[in-house]
């Protein structure tokens, strides 16, 4: 059994050359986590099915990144894990800096519903960095390892 | 003295003999329409009020107190295969047996013993088998199997083949796969749940599905069952924190699954779409009990086609890793 969900990608977040900041100005693009629904549209039904349906029971939130892949040897980048609540405010939750050609991961509490995950920097020359990201939620109990 | 209590002595202050006497005039004893009993019911044993030999009555003759009475129709002559089967009577008196299934002959030529481990591979399928080759050839190459009327297959991606709604082409309802890493988890458990409460039956409608059973490895089998019954959340750990996994939904180990990290998940009403199916075909299951035995058993086999191309939306596929 595990101490720790399994990881799930979120095809959102992923970045595919990704060249410059983006700018983050509303939550709109914020993709919930936790909560799925069903509802009726004009006389028909459409669900909408959440990537961690079992969010709510953890009480750490992890997000891993796959092997980044660069303009050029040279980039620097941040990625930056963002959240929103009720009211529309946007938090900062933590930053993963490129180090050794890979991100490191970024812990955070499961206090918020919508998160989001931009390109905070990057420099270099021929600035790209395509990467992916899966969440994972853990217990504080658990084992702190990815 | 011959019986049971030949070598007893002191039994019943010490009159085994009458007792015995007693006991044979009762076993002799005929009652009209006995022919229809299993055994008789042995009026009087109680009245000698020895619990002893009442007992020792019913441990030989294999009753239970009193007579069962019969229907005429368990003595008449049933087809039976060749090999040896007991008459079994239940509360209703309904026959148990294989009297209704059909039983390939062929199947004796291959029983004696010198020659079965050589045919062990070749041994014919019963149609029982054969039924549950198809099943299972369904599940297995149900994402890229298509036949039947509307040429769906059994699990959708979402992508090449979405799941339909029946009036309003052309909406997707996305995939009945899931993929997920590992093997059996409250996440997994989660997803599969959610699948079932955001359900949009065949009509455009929210109707909700709990799970009703699992098929999947018998290693999976035991981690689901522990997901499914602990107490507790056992990946918390903590006793305090109860199980967020509800429900029991059986869960069926088998070895024949082509990915062995596959989990079948069955919502409520996946054997309705059995009868649905089958009454869109003109073929309702109407059951004719006691005669046209072999045309029922083509019916039911007929109509889970049906429940395997068309209405497939109540079967769920979690894929891990393997």
């Amino acid at each position: 059994m595990y101490k720790a969900s399994p990881r799930v990608f979120i095809t959102e977040w992923a970045k595919t050359a990704v060249s410059a900041t983006e700018v983050v100005a509303n939550d709109n693009d914020f993709i919930s986590l936790g909560t799925s629904y069903a509802r009726m549209e004009a006389g028909y039904a459409t669900a909408t099915n959440a990537p961690m349906p079992d969010w709510v029971l953890y009480d750490r939130g992890r997000v891993v990144f796959t092997i980044p892949t660069l303009g050029n040897a040279d980039n620097a980048s941040i990625l930056e894990l963002l959240a929103s609540d009720a009211d529309g405010n946007i938090y900062s939750l933590g930053r993963s800096t490129l180090a050794n050609g890979t991100f490191p991961p970024i812990e955070f509490d499961v206090t918020y519903e919508k998160y989001h995950l931009r390109v905070l920097t990057i420099t270099g020359t021929t600035q790209a960095v395509t990467v992916g990201a899966a969440v994972q939620g853990f217990y504080r109990s658990g084992l702190a390892t990815t | 003295m011959a019986g049971p209590f030949a070598h007893t002595r002191g039994v019943q202050d010490s009159n085994a003999q009458q007792v015995w006497r007693a006991y044979e005039s009762i076993m002799r004893k005929r009652y009209p329409g006995v022919e229809d009993m299993v055994g008789a019911q042995f009026w009087g044993t109680n009245e000698l009020e020895i619990s002893g030999l009442h007992n020792e009555v019913l441990y030989h003759t294999g009753l239970l107190g009193s007579a069962a009475k019969l229907g005429r129709d368990l003595r008449t002559p049933v087809p039976m295969a060749t090999y040896e089967t007991v008459d079994q009577v239940v509360a209703d008196y309904e026959i148990l047996g294989i009297g209704f299934e059909y039983y390939p002959d062929e199947l004796e030529d291959f029983l004696y013993p010198d020659v079965v481990l050589d045919k062990l591979g070749d041994l014919p399928i019963l149609l029982a088998d054969a039924e549950e080759d198809e099943h299972f050839a369904a599940y297995n190459n149900g994402e890229t199997l298509t036949g039947g009327w509307t040429g769906d297959p059994l699990f959708v991606d979402g992508a090449a083949q979405n799941l339909q709604v029946i009036g309003r082409p052309g909406v997707n309802l996305g995939s009945n796969i899931i993929t997920t890493a590992g093997g059996p988890s409250y996440h997994l458990i989660s997803l599969v749940e959610q699948y079932g409460h955001n359900f949009v039956n065949e009509e455009g409608r929210i109707s909700p599905l709990n799970v009703d059973r699992v098929m999947c490895s018998r290693q999976n089998k035991r981690l689901l069952d522990l997901y499914y019954g602990a107490p507790y959340n056992i990946e918390q750990g903590k006793e305090a924190i109860p199980n967020p996994a509800e429900g029991r939904p059986q869960v069926i180990a088998t070895h024949r699954l082509a990915n062995p990290n596959d989990m079948i998940f069955f919502f409520e009403g996946w054997d309705e779409d059995l009868k649905e199916r089958s009454k869109w075909r003109g073929q309702a299951m109407t059951e004719t009990v006691g005669d046209l035995n072999e045309k029922r058993v083509v019916s039911i086999i007929r109509s889970r086609y049906a429940y395997y191309w068309f209405f497939n939306r109540r079967v769920l596929l979690v894929r891990g890793h393997a």
